[in-house]
């Protein structure tokens, strides 16, 4: 057994490079995602019931805090989605070299921005 | 002193199984929020007919159900790794990720639910 082996999983320890920023992005969106998919359901649920519950939810939906949440929940969707697309190109040996990291990291980063505003705008 | 990895708790309890389960739940998510999103991009004056209609159909009700299902192991290969990184007391964590799976489980029979009210 390796006993030299270092592991350091102190996040108030460790440093944070541009590509380590980029994975725990991917991971905090994944928990974000998971804590608010009951408000997604809560939604679907009261829409699904009848056509009384569907125009409440678009009611709801015009109120500025409903968006926001809805906002937020789309944009961490397409980070996670993108910085998943860039862990599934680099299972298969796509841009795995640091430098090709760096710039998949900024292409996610990029195309999520370019997202968030198109999300905003489709919402207002 | 190093430990052996720990699979307790894993979906699978086999890291190369968890890792391939994790792959092909994120394509299917990936499609449905596309198709999803892509729905209510295109109807900008949707009325519940419409939107009980498209759920309505078989293809779409099949597509759905997979989706819930895979989003039950995506999150639990997910959010179990996340947590086997940062949680040591191995109480804490079996419990925290207990809940989690439970949590898990209301998500994917509220979704079952929800679809059975569009059906």
């Amino acid at each position: 057994m390796n006993k030299q082996q270092v592991r350091n999983f102190n996040l108030l320890t460790i440093r944070y490079p541009f590509t380590a920023i980029i994975s725990i992005l991917h991971r905090l969106s994944g928990i974000f995602l998971f804590l608010l998919i009951p408000f997604l359901l809560w939604m679907l649920d009261i829409a699904s019931g009848s056509s009384i519950g569907f125009n409440h939810i678009q009611t709801v939906l015009t109120n500025t805090g409903a968006k926001l949440i809805l906002w937020f929940i789309l944009v961490a969707l397409w980070y996670h989605l993108l910085a998943g697309i860039r862990h599934l190109l680099m299972d298969i040996g796509i841009g795995e070299s640091l430098k090709n990291a760096r710039l998949s990291g900024g292409i996610t980063i990029l195309v999520t921005i370019i997202a968030a505003i198109l999300m905003g705008n489709w919402l207002w | 002193m190093v430990n052996k990895p720990t699979t307790d708790m894993s979906l699978t309890g086999n890291g190369l199984r968890d890792w391939l389960v994790q792959r092909f739940s994120s394509l299917i998510i990936a499609i449905y929020f596309l198709v999803l999103l892509g729905f209510f991009i295109l109807h900008p004056q949707l009325d519940y007919s419409t939107f009980q209609y498209f759920f309505a159909n078989t293809w779409m009700q099949v597509f759905t159900l997979i989706t819930l299902l895979s989003l039950f192991l995506h999150a639990w290969v997910g959010i179990w790794t996340v947590i086997t990184d940062y949680i040591n007391p191995i109480a804490i964590r079996l419990t925290i990720q207990a809940l989690v799976i439970l949590t898990l489980l209301i998500y994917f029979f509220w979704g079952v639910e929800i679809l059975w009210k569009l059906a």
